[in-house]
């Protein structure tokens, strides 16, 4: 038998099972990239105006659609203020649900497929929208996060942002890999 | 059995801690948290998201056994030195001799002098014409700024030239674009006594640079029983070897690049340092073991532009200067190296894409000996011009590739060399290609071949002669010669690599290599004369001589595989297996002395590496290595289980905890008796370390 010692080989990999089995029935936790993007996504609000009659009288809600790759991850800006308000988070397990009556909108990989049905339902609604999903911004989407070079950058769709009547800072347009609708 | 035990028991109560920090991190996770949201823009834009795995990268379209080790697996796999990682290529013979030298080479045929492999630092050949070897102990960088290290088994010698003959090794750093900022690095262990890097990267308008400073000082390793075998008893199994290794390393690199046709690189760095160890000598009184310390100095200094033309066809000039050296107890080298490489790709009609190259090397050595052990010439200036042409048809565009070409090159020994070869790749499908190559290659004279003298006698040992036992002189003399002929070899090479799931990928690669006038070292001539005293006989002075000569040949065949699973997305393993096989034979006039190589290289390596990210930005990684033994030292077949523990409290600043050769508490991996070494055995070793970036 060529690997003469067995038994120290074998019980080398113990630890890694019984912890891949661990991990598995335990909660599952957040890739760092989605750290990064909710941490992305709270960062972009100070950069974006909204309009002023735009429900001043309730938080600041972010929402997520579709199959929720956040975790915890998103969940510390409801500690936070924006725009002077409170927030809160809400998902919508899918497209359907979607309400109008929100401030910030992540569109999760899982709604590729009906981008357009998602932009069609808050048109005319101030209502940031952002998402990874690859097309996103030329499809009429505002922000559309591009991994480059292992690192997260962005891409901004102009256009849209002012069709939902938003204004953004040049300064975020600065920073952006490519700006579309110009 | 015992001892067998007690590791279990070891390793048993490693996994319990390990498991039950998980359950705390798990447990104490409530409380939701993202470090990275109090972050700007501008900085979450430069968090390296967890390294693109490689199953996520297409399958590497090159038509050669290629695997690229990279920085996500040098810093996982917790190594501290370029030749340690290595260990992670199929197909790549690894073996340590003590605390600061390595036997390394590709597809057998290992020695502390191997001699086959080709060895560039970012374009700068870095193996020495002294013996076709590579000076593993002052081959350093900060390794966090090692893009990646690609490792290609079998021939290179058509675009690398001489030397590539049983695989290239390119290390290739980091652009200074991408080394921005300040790291500072440190730590400890039993081992590794103290290391510390600072490196710090800026931009001025288009222009990056980085400068950089490294050292480090590591412990002696201790004998084992090869040693003792070795020394007759001179040195102890368990001592102190006094092969301590300490360096130290300042350098530079700039990038600079206009409107995207024109960039130019300048590097530049200075080392100095020892390495310790023990030779094994006859002498001409006794036999013993004394110190040689090899003080180490050198640097270098690069530049390589690069012009982008209209129809993006590519000028590459690149110059580079380097000096070594190292000044040992009897033996002292100084060496300056010119070299000049000119290469553009040219865009031919009927889909081919062309490359030219022009090379001028410029080496002079300048060798201190003692009467028993020198150079003959002490100094000499070798020059090397080369031209080689590479033509790329692509007969079904990106399905049927054909590359044919060759390189020819003039050295001062054996003149015109001709290294041609042929490789084709199919790629029917994005998940499988095929590739197969005939290549030739050479490993051309060596300083040590040609001009190597030696001297050494034993005058105290008695010689049997007929039925008297009566004091013997014995002398032996050694002596490079000009006749000495290329090595040659005719490679045969075949490869499949394929994607069957996303996660998943297989790398197979088989070789048979036609070898020729490979070097032999034999005996050429005994003198025997006989003092008598009266009818008896009363001393006998026997005189040898040897020469290097080319008279081996045979095949070698192998089959290398490495694999990738991504089992999960924060679970990720990698695999290699290699075994190789020899069928050499000595021409029937000749008489080698030395270890027949097929000796000195395992049959069969096996490893498997892991890297496991747990939540709450903790790391744990592992890795098997396996290798056979080696016939020629007695080195028997070991495991080696390195682990490593990491974890990041803030998104700049990672601290590790890692256990080498956790089985063992020493193992040997190779023998000294050949080189004239005492070889110690790698012991079980630890360190922590705390990387820092801003």
């Amino acid at each position: 038998m060529a690997f003469g010692k067995n038994c120290k080989f074998i019980f080398a990999i113990i630890p890694l099972v019984i912890l891949t089995l661990l991990l598995d029935t335990g909660q599952c936790f957040v890739p760092k990239e989605y750290e990064i993007k909710a941490a992305f996504i709270a960062q972009f609000v100070p950069f974006v105006k909204w309009p002023d009659s735009a429900h001043s009288d309730r938080p600041f809600i972010f929402a997520v659609v579709g199959e929720d790759p956040f975790g915890n991850a998103l969940r510390p800006v409801e500690k936070e203020k924006f725009k002077g308000r409170k927030a809160k988070l809400k998902y919508f397990r899918s497209w359907k649900d979607l309400s109008r009556n929100i401030d910030v909108l992540f569109i999760s990989r899982s709604e590729q497929n009906h981008i357009k049905e998602i932009l069609e339902k808050i048109k005319g609604s101030p209502v940031l929208t952002v998402s990874d999903i690859r097309g996103f911004a030329k499809d009429g989407g505002m922000i559309e996060f591009v991994n480059r070079d292992g690192t997260i950058h962005f891409i901004i769709n102009i256009a849209a942002v002012k069709k939902a009547g938003l204004e953004m800072n040049f300064q975020l347009l600065e920073l952006a890999d490519k700006v579309l609708g110009k | 059995m015992e001892s067998c035990i007690q590791k279990i028991a070891t390793i048993g109560v490693i996994g319990a801690v390990i498991i039950f920090l998980t359950l705390e991190a798990v447990v104490a996770g409530e409380t939701p948290e993202n470090k990275y949201m109090s972050m700007s823009i501008q900085q979450l834009m430069n968090i390296k998201v967890t390294s693109v795995s490689k199953t996520e990268e297409a399958l590497s379209d090159s038509a050669a056994a290629i695997y690229v080790i990279t920085q996500e697996d040098i810093r996982r796999s917790g190594v501290t030195s370029i030749p340690e990682a290595l260990r992670m290529a199929p197909g790549v013979q690894v073996a340590q001799i003590d605390a600061n030298k390595w036997a390394i080479t590709a597809r057998g045929f290992n020695d502390k002098y191997a001699n086959k492999l080709l060895v560039l630092m970012d374009g700068r050949t870095v193996y020495t014409p002294l013996y076709s070897g590579v000076y593993w102990d002052v081959q350093d960088t900060i390794l966090e700024d090692i893009d990646r290290i690609e490792v290609i088994r079998g021939p290179g010698a058509t675009l690398w030239g001489s030397n590539a003959v049983n695989g290239v090794i390119n290390i290739i750093t980091k652009s200074a674009k991408e080394t921005q900022g300040l790291l500072l690095a440190g730590g400890a262990g039993n081992q590794e006594r103290g290391f510390g890097e600072a490196r710090y990267g800026g931009r001025l308008g288009n222009l990056s640079y980085r400068f950089y400073g490294k050292g480090f000082y590591r412990a002696s390793y201790p004998y084992g029983k090869i040693a003792e075998e070795e020394t007759h008893g001179l040195v102890r199994s368990g001592d102190d070897a006094d092969d301590h290794w300490a360096s130290g390393r300042g350098g530079f690199r700039a990038d600079w690049q206009d409107n995207r046709r024109n960039s130019l690189t300048l590097q530049g760095a200075i080392y100095t340092g020892y390495s310790d160890g023990q030779d094994n000598l006859i002498t001409n009184e006794e036999l013993g073991v004394f110190e040689n310390k090899a003080n180490l100095n050198g640097g270098f200094f690069l530049s390589k532009w690069k012009h982008k033309f209209v129809n993006d066809q590519e000028l590459t000039v690149q110059f580079y200067y380097d000096r070594t050296k190292r000044q040992q107890v009897e033996f002292g080298e100084t060496r300056n190296t010119l070299d000049l490489d000119i290469q553009q790709t040219l865009k031919l009609p009927f889909r081919q894409k062309a490359i030219l190259g022009f090379g001028y090397r410029y080496s002079s050595d300048d060798t201190e000996g003692i009467e028993a052990f020198h150079m003959d010439p002490e100094d000499k200036i070798l020059h090397w011009i080369s031209g080689f042409i590479q033509d790329e048809i692509h007969l079904i565009p990106k399905k049927l590739t054909l590359t044919i070409g060759s390189k020819f090159e003039n050295n001062d020994y054996t003149g015109f060399e001709v290294q041609p070869s042929v490789r084709i790749l199919w790629k029917p499908t994005q998940r499988h290609i095929f590739w197969a190559a005939i290549s030739r290659a050479v490993r051309t004279p060596c300083r040590g071949d040609t001009s190597f003298v030696a001297h050494a006698a034993n005058t105290s040992f008695e010689a049997q002669y007929g039925p008297f036992k009566i004091p013997a002189v014995w002398q032996a003399y050694v002596n490079g010669h000009d006749d000495f002929k290329s090595e040659k070899l005719i490679a045969y090479e075949m490869g499949y690599r394929v994607m069957p799931w996303k996660d998943f990928s297989l790398d197979i690669a088989t070789f048979v290599n036609d070898y020729d006038d490979l070097r032999t070292f034999s005996l050429i001539s005994r003198k025997q004369e006989i003092e008598w005293n009266g009818p008896l006989p009363e001393k006998v002075y026997i005189t040898d001589w040897y020469h290097f000569e080319n008279h081996q040949s045979g095949q070698t065949y192998g089959v290398e595989v490495a694999a990738t699973l991504r089992l999960k997305k924060y679970w990720t393993l990698y695999s290699t297996y290699s075994w190789m096989n020899y069928h050499l034979h000595y021409d029937s006039d000749t008489t080698h002395i030395l270890t027949s190589p097929s000796e000195l290289s395992p049959r069969q390596q096996f490893s498997i590496r892991s890297y496991l990210d747990l939540p709450y930005n903790l790391e744990f990684d592992s890795a098997i290595y396996y290798s056979d033994g080696l016939d020629g030292y007695d080195v028997p077949a070991y495991t080696r289980v390195d682990l490593r523990f990491a974890w990041k409290p803030f998104s700049n600043t990672e601290a590790s905890l890692t256990i080498q050769n956790l089985l063992d508490n020493q193992h040997p991996e190779f023998g000294g008796r050949d080189d004239g070494i005492v070889p110690s055995e790698v012991p079980r070793s630890f360190y922590f370390k705390t990387t820092v970036k801003f």
